[in-house]
């Protein structure tokens, strides 16, 4: 086991792919945090940072890198054929499986840390050339710092178990994106108390934002991690029974 | 198990391999209503190199991946040193495959895939770089895979196989890609990887390249086990003369009488099987009939390919 994962993470580490999400997710972390500053009124803006709204691009958009990173585990691998060669090394399937869900949570761990520190480097400067006085509460950081790495987590287990039942990138990544970026949204104007258990509300509340609206951030984390149980349990299932031919 | 008990075996244990290396008992695989695989059952053993013979779709490839644990069977089983594939401790230290030509991300470089199939296996990295020098692509090496050719794809993939230092090679048609060098090449490696005691299954639809690859022949057809036999008693089987002679009567006669098949072709041309041309030869100048011409006609392994194949089709 201890191998497998060794060697999932050297295959994270050795494709330029997740150098390329890294600098996309910088990018988009970059602009998001200097318009939410820009654009915000000096009397807005004075608040503790942990309170700031310009974390919420972070928070919002480093789960979803890491949904990205676990879909792409397994797909990648049924697309390109290396499947094969890594079941050759690793027969015992649930093994692979394991391997890449801590190799891909490692990864999106990674991730959400880079777009933290990146929004922290941005945002506090920018309120300080604005002559706002930074204050902040670590106690306060670290507990958002731990819901972004629990969310993170807990959407790569996701990305990675639906990854497998799919199997098929293109499907896997294009109906998860509709599903968070559209579906829920429908149905949460539609029918928000059913709306507030699906998966993506559980990731908002894991991250305490729109708090009011959603389930606590605990029940959230508990919710999100059954939905991972789920995606995982159907992947495994499949995987266990599926030829690869 | 350490990590250090690659590069140097002990010669005990590479002394003996047991036999059968691979053995496949009464295997049938169905995918929905098709029938890939009947009632398939044979044996690799060490020491030759052995073909897998048979059309495109006969079902070798489906066979190859029971045996490695990529495919179930609906029914019978397959083993390696009689364990299943799964079951093997050290699979990639026991059994080195190459089944499709691109199985590699294609942005990644030749010399990482090895490295990220090394970890996998505790195989140390040093011995990548040992691969690609012994696979020829040590220059191409930290070059994404994608921009390799076929014949460097094939390579890689044999690299892959060849990581844990495996005494079985399973090879799904090799020779695809290579080019008469690399032919050439991929026939003495397996023939001196074969001499050492190691067992080799190598398939291919492509028989003029069988030829060149193999001692021993397995010949399937639409899933079903056509034959199994050394290559050259395959061709063997089907060797005639060609005899010419005025009194083609008198000679068919004397030789049936003598056990020998004869068929008659032309008014002075007779086809015998069973016999070389010494043995005709005699029967003829016992019998006191004139020759006129004695020639083998050695069918080719094409010829008995065909004929075996086309007999199942029938």
């Amino acid at each position: 086991m201890r191998n497998q994962i060794a060697s999932e993470f050297r295959k994270l580490t050795t494709t330029r792919s997740i150098y390329a999400m890294l600098a996309g997710l910088a990018a988009i972390v970059a602009v998001g945090v200097v318009a939410i500053v820009t654009d915000g009124q000096p009397g807005a803006l004075v608040a503790p940072l942990e309170q700031q709204a310009f974390l919420h691009v972070s928070l919002t958009i480093a789960p979803l890198f890491g949904l990205l990173l676990g879909l792409r585990s397994f797909t990648d691998e049924f697309r390109y054929g290396s499947i094969v060669p890594t079941l050759l090394a690793s027969p015992v399937r649930r093994r692979v499986l394991g391997a890449k869900l801590v190799a891909t949570a490692g990864g999106g761990v990674a991730l959400s840390l880079a777009a933290m520190a990146i929004t922290i480097a941005i945002g506090v400067p920018l309120l300080i050339t604005k002559g706002i006085d930074v204050t902040w509460s670590t106690s306060a950081m670290a507990v958002i710092v731990g819901r972004l790495l629990g969310a993170t987590v807990l959407w790569t287990a996701i990305g990675v178990g639906l990854g497998l039942a799919v199997k098929h990138q293109v499907a896997a990544i294009a109906g998860a994106l509709v599903w968070l970026l559209a579906a829920e949204g429908i149905f949460s104007g539609l029918v928000p108390d059913v709306a507030k258990y699906f998966p993506g509300a559980a990731g908002f509340a894991v991250v305490g934002i729109n708090a009011a609206d959603l389930l606590t951030p605990a029940l959230g984390a508990a919710l999100l991690g059954a939905y991972a149980v789920v995606a995982i349990a159907a992947g495994g299932f499949l995987m266990q029974r599926r030829d690869i031919a | 198990m350490g990590a250090n008990r690659t590069a140097d075996r002990p010669s005990a244990e590479r002394a003996s391999l047991g036999s059968p290396a691979i053995s496949v008992r009464g295997v049938t695989k169905r995918f929905g209503s098709v029938t890939a695989v009947r009632d398939l059952s044979l044996e690799v053993h060490p020491g030759v190199v052995t073909g897998f013979l048979g059309p495109n779709g006969a079902g070798k490839s489906t066979t190859l991946r029971i045996v490695l644990g990529l495919v179930a069977p609906t029914e019978g089983s397959a083993t390696v040193l009689g364990m299943p594939y799964r079951s093997l401790r050290e699979p990639t230290k026991t059994v080195g495959a190459v089944l499709e030509i691109q199985s590699f991300n294609p942005l990644r470089s030749g010399r990482n895939h090895l490295r990220v199939l090394a970890s996998a296996s505790g195989i140390p990295q040093r011995r990548v770089d040992e691969v690609l020098e012994l696979v020829g692509l040590e220059a191409a090496g930290r070059r994404n895979a994608g921009t390799y050719s076929l014949g460097m794809r094939q390579r890689l993939g044999l690299g892959a196989a060849l990581l844990g230092e495996p005494r079985i090679l399973i090879l799904d048609e090799p020779a695809n890609g290579l080019d008469p060098q690399g032919i050439r090449w991929l026939r003495d490696f397996l023939r001196g990887f074969a001499a050492e005691g190691n067992a080799v299954l190598v398939s291919s639809h492509v028989l003029t390249e069988m030829a060149q690859l193999a001692d021993e022949a397995i010949v399937i057809s639409r899933g079903r086990l056509v034959r199994q036999a050394p290559l050259s008693e395959l061709t063997s089987d089907s060797r005639e003369l060609v005899v010419v002679t005025p009194e083609a009567g008198r000679l068919a006669a004397a030789l049936h009488e003598r056990g020998l098949g004869v068929v008659a072709k032309a008014d002075d041309e007779l086809h015998v099987t069973g016999g070389d041309a010494a043995r005709v030869g005699m029967i003829a100048f016992e019998t006191r009939v004139p020759v006129l011409g004695l020639a083998e006609k050695e069918s080719s392994l094409e010829d008995a390919f065909l004929e075996l194949t086309e007999e199942d089709a029938r």
